[in-house]
């Protein structure tokens, strides 16, 4: 069963659950939630969508591209604003559906503290056999706004699941992923890098004194971008970097808000 | 008298939280149960108390409610909580929190047996109920579990393997029943072996391994029974991913010397905030060439690998795995063709690795000080006991407050950025309290004998211990309490305006004479004995100075005669009392001893 295969049985799954699938996102920086989930949980209405996307996570450059740390990664995002639906379990009975057989294997819910996560919101990544195949967060805080009902986000990677079910080489790297890799490390110049994230910042700013929160948004998350492909050059702090994404984050979530209300 | 159960079910939860509760716990059972011997347990997905002996007054489902309020509020545990159940013999405690009422029920394995209720009959069945169901809630038991069958894996392979106790606790913290999992993986050739561990490490997983090149074996645990030949393929995945990983790290380093590191330290800002990281290399340089002297280590080893010493901060490896630093620049010092005396100082081995470890333990202490945390910061009490320890158990002569003299104006730039200033005297007070702590703690000698080491000798830790033993071991013997009485009479003499000089061609009778004679005995038999750290002589010479003192007090009235020869006298009796106080500060132990005229014993010597 190869990644796309995998994709479609859990959309599937997922629609049955009451989540339906819509337009795949191109990419998404880490650690960000594509635009139609950001405002979606924000939003009156309880929110339930599946979507597809590329991942890019620079923080794993230093190591070179890995089939099991992919650079590149793509993944499946499921965002639920159910209730008390608990979306661990729904998570076991996913992977029952691609057929892994959870009595004979090591899956495990391993609690992580994100940077400047919100206390109230946690998050767990998911292993089976120690391969990182996912994760779940539960959210009750986004971008400082208090939601009026919890987001629940399964993500799944598709890659690293297929390996997991004994379909992939771990062993290969993607051209795509080790050219990343390569620019964050050897290539990338930190000045222009630095000014073109404080271009996308002033951009994301100046579509907020609109009220333009979809586009302010895009900017914010090329910010995440940036910032984390400047880390990989810069050995100094980055916590002045993520206060200021923070901040921007939070101005898209109040502009959206502002706007419902208006 | 029943026994009293509170089972707190959870998500997982971060190991930081899990701590604070269960510190919570403890103390609910002291403070609201009154129970001395209760038990805490925990796994990733449960808190449990079991206390044999409780007050009945604190077992009442209001209190007990109002009490786990806080505690879940207090160590952000709310979001967390699935399930509870209290039990006080058979009867159920309806204790409260977040949503959850408390029941007589727990859960077994999620996993493995499907979170199946289980009924608990009574508190002392509570551990047995949760193992039949594939739980083992004792964090001992289940880190014991893992060590033993580390150890075996070991034996089998005849590799010693030495595991860090934070590396247990991760892993067998993170399990609720552990299945050992045993697999291979290729170390590559070039790849050292404990830049390989430190990668399988990240992955809670066991290198079991003596050379790079070979296939080597790794050990893991699961979370709950599995079929070890089902999940085997994918842990050696995933240790063959770290291995990579990590290998691809190491050649980036390798890409060029680690000298050229260094540079790269001008940006890299120091973790206490203090300078940047190439600042605290240029004072660990000056640090430890004064010291490698006073222990006989090569000046010239210990410059070059001070040079060398926090380069590694700035290669990947260490950025990615912090526990290499050290290792990690010997490493690669070898590698580029170090001569192996740098190589060894810069593992912390030889007498040049003494002379570094010293000097970058002092700097983080004066760092952290200077950064404004007090003595009872954990920080700093870690610090400056692990330097103390290492200039004790190295039987090193060094006062740390003259090496700080020595360099402070590489501090002084650091202590007027930060807004701090005083180093020195806030380092004193430091050392003393943290060797005061020492004596008392380790060495057993009383709090009153602490406090006679003289203040100008606790800034050396080895002096100011063999100070204190010698005391110790002294003040046993029934002279001692004399050698006091004669102090008392002596010190009762002096005025504050007493100075320190005399003229032996005043003198008036024999006493005086006698006196003047063991006293120039006494300053140069001092002097040596001072100087081989040998208390026990010297303190054994004043009690030699104590006969003369007495023949003097008995025989001088030193209030009589001209004003001249009146000072006379109480120069020779404050220079006397100046000897006194080279060895020890036997005011301090005054104060205690009930046997010395006028004075009460409080804690004894």
């Amino acid at each position: 069963m190869g990644h796309q295969e995998i994709a479609l049985r859990l959309q599937e799954f997922w629609e049955g659950e009451g989540c339906p699938t819509i337009p795949a996102r191109g990419w998404l920086p880490v650690g960000g939630l594509s635009p139609e989930g950001f405002f979606g949980v924000l939003s009156d209405e309880p929110f339930s969508a599946c979507q597809e996307m590329s991942v890019v996570d620079l923080w794993l450059s230093p190591y070179g591209d890995d089939l099991l740390h992919p650079i590149i990664d793509r993944r499946l995002q499921v965002t639920s604003q159910a209730g008390s639906y608990d979306h661990r379990k729904r998570f076991l009975e996913s992977l029952r559906a691609l057929g892994l057989d959870v009595l004979v294997h090591d899956v495990r819910f391993v609690p992580r503290s994100e940077d400047r996560m919100p206390s109230e919101n946690v998050c767990w990544k998911v292993l089976v056999d120690r391969i990182e195949i996912g994760s779940l967060k539960r959210l009750r805080n986004l971008g400082g706004i208090a939601l009026r009902e919890e987001a629940q986000v399964v993500e799944y990677s598709l890659p690293r699941l297929a390996i997991s079910l004994e379909e992939g080489d771990a062993g290969s790297s993607s051209d795509r992923g080790e050219q990343c890799a390569t620019y964050a490390l050897h290539c990338a110049e930190p000045e222009r890098i630095g000014s073109l994230f404080e271009l996308s910042a002033a951009e994301c700013e100046g579509s907020l004194s609109c009220g333009l929160y979809r586009p302010a948004y895009e900017h914010a998350l090329h910010c995440i971008h940036l910032a984390s492909l400047l880390s990989q050059r810069e050995q100094t702090s980055v916590w002045e970097r993520g206060a200021r994404i923070e901040a921007l984050i939070s101005g898209c979530a109040k502009a959206y808000l502002e706007a419902a209300d208006a | 008298m029943p026994e009293f159960l509170l089972e707190i079910e959870t998500d997982e939860v971060p190991s930081a939280l899990r701590q604070r509760a269960v510190s919570g716990l403890s103390r609910m059972a002291q403070e609201n149960l009154h129970c001395q011997g209760a038990r805490v347990l925990h796994s990733p997905r449960r808190l449990a108390l079991i206390a044999s002996d409780p007050s009945q007054d604190g077992v009442n489902a209001a209190d007990l409610t109002t009490e786990l309020r806080e505690l879940a509020a207090s160590s952000s545990l709310i979001p967390y909580v699935r399930h509870l159940a209290c039990l006080y013999g058979d009867q159920v405690i309806a204790v409260r929190s977040a949503n959850a009422v408390a029941s007589g029920t727990s859960h077994a394995h999620w996993r493995t047996h499907g979170e199946e209720e289980i009924e608990l009959a009574s508190a002392a069945s509570y551990e047995r109920a949760l193992a039949e169901k594939g739980v083992i809630v004792d964090q001992g038991l289940r880190l014991r579990m893992v060590r033993e069958a580390i150890d075996a894996a070991s034996r089998d392979a005849g590799i010693d393997v030495d595991v860090e106790d934070d590396l247990l606790a991760a892993i067998s913290g993170g399990v609720e029943y552990p299945q050992q999992i045993a697999g291979r993986v290729n170390i590559p050739i070039d790849l050292p072996i404990p830049f390989a561990s430190a990668a399988l490490r990240a992955e809670e997983l066991v290198l079991i391994a003596r050379e790079s090149g070979v296939p080597a074996t790794f050990v893991g645990f699961s979370d709950g029974k599995v079929d070890p030949d089902a999940v085997r393929a994918n842990y050696e995945r995933v240790a063959g991913s770290a291995i990579r990983r990590c290998h691809g790290l190491f050649s980036r380093d390798r890409a060029a010397p680690l000298a050229d590191s260094v540079r790269k330290l001008r940006d890299l800002m120091d973790e206490q905030g203090l300078g940047s990281v190439w600042e605290k290399t240029e004072r660990l340089r000056t640090l430890s060439g004064l010291i490698a002297p006073i222990i006989g280590a090569n000046q010239g080893v210990v410059d070059r690998a001070a040079f060398l010493s926090q380069a590694d901060r700035a290669t990947w490896i260490v950025r990615k795995f912090p526990s290499l630093h050290g290792s990690a620049g010997a490493n690669y010092a070898a590698l580029d063709g170090e001569e192996e005396g740098i190589c060894h100082a810069l593992e912390g081995r030889g007498k040049e690795g003494t002379a570094l470890a010293i000097a970058e333990k002092f700097d983080d202490l004066c760092s952290v000080l200077l950064e404004g945390k007090d003595g009872r910061d954990p920080a700093v009490v870690d610090l400056a006991d692990d330097l103390i320890e290492k200039l004790t158990s190295a039987r090193i002569d060094l006062d740390l407050l003259s090496l700080l003299r020595a360099v402070s104006e590489q501090y002084r730039l650091l202590a007027s950025s930060m807004g701090s200033d005083d180093l020195e005297g806030r380092v004193a007070e430091c050392l003393s309290e943290r060797l005061a702590q020492r004596l008392v703690n380790e060495l057993g000698v009383t709090s009153a004998i602490a406090a006679a080491v003289p203040r100008e000798v606790r800034g050396n830790p080895y002096r100011g211990s063999a100070c204190a033993v010698a005391l110790k071991k002294m003040s046993e013997g029934e002279r001692f309490s004399l050698l006091l009485g004669s102090y008392g009479r002596m010190t009762a003499l002096l005025t504050a305006r007493s100075d320190h000089h005399f003229d032996p061609a005043l003198f008036q009778g024999d006493a005086e004479r006698s006196l003047w004679r063991e006293y120039l005995k006494a300053e140069g038999k001092l002097d040596t004995y001072l100087e081989e750290i040998d208390y026990e002589l010297a303190i054994g010479q004043l009690f030699q100075l104590a006969e003369a003192i007495d023949r003097y007090v008995k025989d001088v009235d030193p209030k009589s005669g001209s004003s001249e020869v009146k000072r006379n006298r109480l120069g020779l009796v404050a220079c006397v009392v100046g000897q006194f106080a080279r060895v020890c500060d036997l005011d301090a132990l005054l104060a205690v001893d009930e046997r010395s005229p006028g004075k009460k014993r409080r804690d004894g010597i």
